[in-house]
């Protein structure tokens, strides 16, 4: 799959994993290691980047010659958002 | 977590003796009626410890969002705790549990209990069956009320002080709602391993039971019919027959529900074994690079929990355990009296002593089976109202999904 091709409809899971990582890193984060990070194949990590960055969750920015990503307050929000309605969703029934 | 009617379960259970010891009154031959004495004393002295309610130290005011506030804090301890309206019950360790709730003189004084944990009282309930040895449920009782004052006043009284924030609009941090996420669904798989584990025993149980029972019977008419052995030997050779018929049974069932109930019990564990690692890990904030992800094992759980629902709806001991104590003793009434009067039968014929005492314990049987029926209507009207539940929250969150992510 060529990098920066979007997909079409994103799994939650994978989606939600690559937001809480870039949360837990609270910094820029090397493409590649964000890859070995969630444990996704580098092609699909790459389309959910640019499904991402399409919707304003993340951006890119280049950083000693590598291309790094940043997590954006949008972003933040959405996995806030997230944490916050499983947390409510989870609690006693 | 035990639920909070089980604190009259210790009541129940004393008020229960009256016809016990009426029994036994009525045939002072079989059992002396001191073996009742530290039965009735260790059972009034639990009874006592788990109904009182304490108010909680000084400054800790009762209100809603206090209340949901103290679980939150409890659950960042990595505690298990459980909430319900106007209550918060909380297992300090295998042992202790506390209630913390809504005082009833006043709207803003916030009390405490003792609850009981599956441990506590499953060791109350053996105790008490043993007889002779019941009465160390009188200093276990006042241990656990110790320990439960110790907790909140050491504890939960100096992390609660001053720290309750007044105003909802304080959003709790994306940590603090992972950890919340996670230690609910915690508990929640806590609850049904130990309702899937315990069915599992049960079943094995209640078979061997069964068998050694009818074991006994048939061994017990053989010999006193066919007059093979000393009349003094016959009931302890069928005792031995009938032991050997339960154990033989309970290693065949055993064997079978392994394939069966075991797979369910080992799933759930390793989902608790899941979250309490990732519960550990996020309170302890460590960080792992091996594509270890809360939020993903939150929507695991979600997936799971319908299935941890039923499997904790299962087990009465859990979801009634005042009613599954008085089960217990009905059916315990109803073996005792069934047994006094087929032995009376063998020994000296049939009459209408015999009579009485087998009707009895038909009686007490099919009392400890209306009792269970009842309990059972209730688990499966809650059952329903929870699937309901979690299909309404279900749809709340494709639709937020559906707002946040488009087309996803």
């Amino acid at each position: 799959m060529p990098e920066g091709e979007v997909m079409e409809r994103p799994d939650f899971y994978v989606l939600a994993r690559i937001l809480e990582r870039l949360w837990r890193e609270n910094a820029p984060m090397l493409k590649t290691r964000l890859q070995l990070a969630t444990n996704v194949n580098y092609d699909i990590l790459m389309k959910y980047l640019a499904w991402m960055n399409q919707r304003g969750f993340v951006i890119f920015e280049m950083n000693a010659g590598h291309e790094m990503v940043v997590l954006t307050p949008k972003g933040n929000e959405v996995y806030a958002k997230l944490v916050r309605t499983m947390s409510e969703v989870l609690r006693s029934p | 977590m035990i639920r909070r009617i089980w604190a009259y379960a210790g009541i129940i259970i004393a008020l229960a003796f009256l016809p016990f010891a009426l029994f036994y009154l009525l045939l002072p031959n079989y059992f002396d009626l001191t073996y009742l004495v530290p039965a009735i004393g260790g059972m009034l002295v639990v009874a006592f410890s788990f109904s009182i309610f304490s108010p909680m130290p000084e400054g800790v005011f009762y209100s809603d969002l206090a209340l949901s506030q103290i679980a939150d804090r409890l659950r960042l301890q990595g505690l298990l705790v459980k909430e319900k309206p106007h209550t918060v019950t909380v297992q300090i360790n295998r042992w202790v549990g506390v209630e913390i709730g809504r005082g009833k003189s006043s709207n803003r004084e916030m009390r405490w209990r003792l609850d009981a944990t599956p441990s506590s009282l499953s060791l109350i309930i053996f105790s008490f069956i043993t007889g002779p040895i019941s009465f160390i449920n009188a200093p276990l009782a006042i241990y656990l009320l110790h320990e439960g004052d110790r907790y909140i006043r050491e504890f939960i009284h100096p992390a609660l002080e001053g720290k309750v924030d007044k105003h909802e609009s304080k959003r709790a941090p994306i940590k603090d709602l992972l950890i919340v996420g996670l230690s609910e669904s915690r508990r929640i798989s806590w609850e049904a391993y130990l309702s899937a584990s315990s069915a599992y025993s049960n079943n094995i149980l209640i078979v061997a039971l069964l068998v050694g029972l009818c074991g006994w019977a048939l061994s017990f008419g053989y010999l006193f019919t066919s007059g093979l052995f000393e009349p003094n030997s016959r009931l302890a050779l069928s005792l031995l027959i009938s032991i050997t018929f339960a154990i033989v049974a309970a290693y065949l069932v055993g064997k079978v529900a392994t394939r069966r109930l075991k797979t369910q019990v080992i799933q759930i564990k390793g989902w608790f074994d899941r979250l309490d690692v990732a519960l550990i890990r996020e309170i302890h904030n460590e960080k792992v690079d091996d594509g270890t992800s809360s939020i993903e094992l939150l929507f695991d759980a979600y997936d799971q929990i319908p299935i941890w629902l039923k499997a904790k709806g299962k087990e009465l001991f859990y979801t009634h355990p005042a009613g599954y104590i008085l089960i217990v003793y009905l059916v315990l009434l109803a073996g005792m009296t069934g047994f006094s009067g087929l032995v009376s039968i063998f020994s000296s014929g049939l009459n209408l002593e015999e009579v009485i005492l087998i009707l009895l314990g038909c009686g007490f049987a099919f009392g400890a089976g209306l009792v269970r029926r009842e309990l059972k209507k209730r688990d499966r009207a809650d059952d329903q109202n929870t699937t309901q539940e979690f299909d309404r929250r279900r749809k709340t969150l494709s639709q937020i999904f559906e707002q946040e992510f488009g087309e996803a």
